[in-house]
């Protein structure tokens, strides 16, 4: 019996246990395997490929502002054309105006405050959270929310004009504003109160609740500013779904 | 030794058809573990290529490694410490010993006979 154990082809009782161990370390390893493949979709080529359709898109989205602006200035050059002729058209100038305003069209200058917001220049230790090193979205939407509720009237972020349709948030290490990429600093701008740096101040209020980056090294500095302009909304907006309705009930 | 190869095809058939997938936790763990199991197979085969296989120490041994490997890694992730490299070290170096001693037997076992019969078996008649 001994002398059978060299055979290829042979049998042995022992080699059982062992081709059944053998199935368990396969199945393993044909999870394992899988599992990996999952993973595939992050891969380095595939972000590449996606980064470069963003930047495309971005160059796009470019040309087009600067199309729109050209036809914008047209438009301003046309209404004052027809503006001064008679009294009806003249108030519908008047109204046009003030709608123009009321949308963030046009720039604004008056007394306001100017916020500074900057990333931790420190690099965070191991065991810290690397999340209360920099800014994130949440923190300008509640510096932005703040700013309304304490009565501003107009309201930039790195000189993108917080509008009706607005939205704030973040995409890797920068935030998108009104679809624009913007980064650290942040400069925040808004005219109104004098009291919009009193509410930013207030105990509890925004600036305590930004305690943990200010610790971390982060920045955020309110200075009052006399004289500020903040320039106007520069994107177009469509509407698809939507229907605008006089009434109150439609 | 057809046997174990079968096995292992079987194994990987059923493991690439599984329903479900392992969760990305624990893949350290099973590879970790995979390492350890493989150690035990290799061991195995080199005590029955010996004639020394005992079924109740290779069975113990296979399923304990499995499980100790997957605890180490365990205790090697609570602690912040990576442990399971100590055992990555340890089966890695075993598993090449066991396999020298196994490529040896083969060796022996080649040159005491004839290829034909180290394919094919010996006659029973003789």
């Amino acid at each position: 019996m001994e002398k059978m154990n060299n055979s290829i082809l042979h049998i042995s009782k022992w080699q059982f246990p062992i081709a059944v161990a053998c199935v368990i370390l396969g199945i393993m390893v044909g999870l394992e395997y899988r599992s990996k493949n999952v993973e595939v979709p992050l891969q380095l080529d595939d972000r590449r490929e996606t980064l470069a359709l963003v930047k495309d898109l971005e160059s796009q989205r470019n040309k087009m502002s600067a199309e729109l602006a050209e036809l914008r200035s047209r438009l301003a050059d046309l209404e004052k054309a027809s503006g001064h002729n008679d009294s009806v058209s003249k108030q519908m100038q008047e109204q046009l105006n003030r709608s123009k305003i009321e949308a963030g069209l046009t720039g604004m200058k008056g007394p306001g405050i100017v916020v500074v917001l900057s990333d931790s220049p420190r690099t965070p230790p191991a065991n810290a959270d690397p999340y209360f090193y920099i800014i994130h979205d949440v923190d300008l939407q509640s510096l932005v929310n703040e700013l309304w509720a304490a009565g501003a009237e107009a309201v930039s972020i790195n000189d993108q004009r917080v509008v009706t349709r607005t939205s704030i948030r973040c995409v890797g290490p920068t935030v998108l504003v009104n679809g624009v990429r913007i980064s650290a600093p942040y400069n925040v701008k808004g005219i109104g109160p004098n009291d919009l740096e009193s509410a930013l101040r207030m105990p509890g209020g925004y600036l305590d609740s930004m305690a943990a980056l200010i610790n971390n090294g982060g920045q955020v500095t309110i200075s009052r500013v006399k004289e500020l302009t903040i320039l106007p909304f520069e994107g177009s907006m469509v509407f698809r779904y939507g229907q605008s309705f006089e009434d109150k009930n439609p | 030794m057809i046997l174990i190869i079968l096995g292992t095809i079987i194994g990987l058939l059923i493991g690439f058809f599984l329903p479900f997938q392992i969760p990305v936790v624990a893949v350290k763990y099973v590879s970790v573990s995979f390492l350890s199991g493989l150690d035990s197979v290799i061991g195995g085969t080199r005590a029955g290529l010996e004639n020394k296989f005992d079924f109740g120490v290779f069975t113990g041994g296979f399923f304990v490694n499995l499980l100790l490997a997957a605890a180490l890694t365990w205790i090697g992730d609570l602690l912040g410490v990576d442990i399971y490299q100590a055992a990555i070290v340890t089966f890695g170096m075993r598993i090449f010993i066991n396999l020298s001693y196994i490529r040896r037997d083969l060796f022996e076992q080649i040159a005491e006979s004839s290829i034909l019969e180290t394919i094919f078996g010996k006659k029973q008649g003789n």
